[in-house]
């Protein structure tokens, strides 16, 4: 018999790891940003030089820029997961793909500046 | 014998060469009386031109698949009694083209199986017969749950993207891929598993159940579905 079988798509593959590890990301550092927040440094209200002396701190930084790279991936990919459900071009999956490569990269990117102005 | 059960029900059935669904007066003579029988009634009945599909009239075939009171089931099968409605509305499955009345063109379904590429291929060229794997065996087991597919589409009519997607795979193929990459005598195994890690495979599939839900042989679609998802995970492909 011909041994033949379907061949699958790499990047869809990564892409769905990606999407499934994030989240592992997300839940842990949404519970660490909120401990840290409201435990640890007891804020009240949020004011940019309350933000600014928080993130001095290597720790809280590094924990910031690993959610915002994680809620970025995450939330992208299961948009594009979404979008996905309803389209039945390959080309035009294609572009999505490719698009919310972008948009995640763009963001992160518009993140790390934004974090910046805090330091 | 006296006939103390015997009621009737108004059977509605859609017909393709009206919008509105054709409505008929049926005596049932016991609770235990299938959906197949009120349509048989009314094909000998009141409409000849009814159009429907069944053969084996025992849940083996699978050709008698339809939506009875909006959910996917072998007419004959399903007795009148658990319905637990006097109105029984029998419509064609959904996700696949309707040839006559609730008469669906399967070919969609099996095309699904024929581009699974999901037959076996022995690992042991030299046997003529595959080796039998005792009942109490571990493989078995695992196989054994996920088998008896009578491949009457009810999964694929019920799965909430294999009617908007016109290249997913849906459960029945899928399941069929499991069944194969736990199959020890078989030479791809694992290596099938890699074909369905796409956005037209396996990651289309959102877990909701649907196709357990209405499977007549009550294979566990979903954790088979699961299943995939965590030997994809591990990327134990070879």
């Amino acid at each position: 018999m011909k041994e033949t079988y379907l061949s699958g798509n790499p990047l869809d593959l990564k892409l769905w790891r990606l999407q499934r590890s994030s989240a592992i990301f997300v839940i842990v550092l949404v519970v660490a940003h909120l401990i840290l927040q409201y435990i640890v440094f007891n804020a009240d209200a949020i004011s940019f030089q309350e933000v600014s002396d928080r993130i001095k701190s290597g720790v809280i930084l590094a924990v910031d820029v690993v959610l915002l790279i994680s809620v970025s991936i995450h939330g992208y990919l299961g948009f594009r997961s979404i979008l996905l459900d309803y389209i039945n071009s390959s080309r035009l999956a294609c572009f999505i793909t490719y698009t919310i490569l972008f948009a995640i990269a763009s963001t992160i990117l518009y993140g790390l500046v934004a974090l910046r102005a805090f330091i | 014998m006296s006939n103390v059960e015997s009621f009737e029900i108004t059977l509605e059935v859609s017909r393709t060469d009206n919008d509105d669904l054709a409505s008929f007066k049926v005596p049932v003579p016991s609770k235990n009386s299938r959906v197949l029988d009120a349509l048989l009634y009314v094909r000998h009945n009141a409409d000849p031109s009814l159009g429907f599909r069944y053969s084996c009239r025992a849940g083996m075939c699978g050709s008698c698949a339809v939506v009875v009171n909006g959910k996917e089931s072998l007419a004959c099968q399903t007795t009148i009694g658990s319905l637990q409605s006097n109105v029984v509305r029998v419509e064609p499955m959904r996700a696949l083209p309707v040839l006559k009345d609730v008469m669906c063109d399967m070919d969609p379904f099996f095309k699904t199986l024929t581009k699974s590429h999901a037959a076996l291929v022995s690992n042991d060229p030299d046997r003529k017969t595959l080796r039998i794997m005792p009942p109490k065996e571990k493989v078995r087991k695992l196989i054994q749950d996920q088998s008896g597919c009578i491949t009457c589409g009810a999964c694929f009519s019920a799965c909430e993207w294999s009617a908007t997607k016109e290249s997913y795979l849906g459960p029945s193929a899928m399941n069929r891929i499991l069944m194969l990459a736990l199959d020890e005598r078989d030479l791809l195994g694992k290596k099938r598993l890699r074909g369905i890690a796409t956005d037209s495979g396996i990651f289309r599939c959102h877990g909701l159940g649907s196709c357990s839900t209405v499977c007549p042989v009550d294979i566990p679609l979903r954790e088979g579905m699961q299943k995939l998802k965590s030997l994809i995970s591990k990327g134990d492909f070879d």
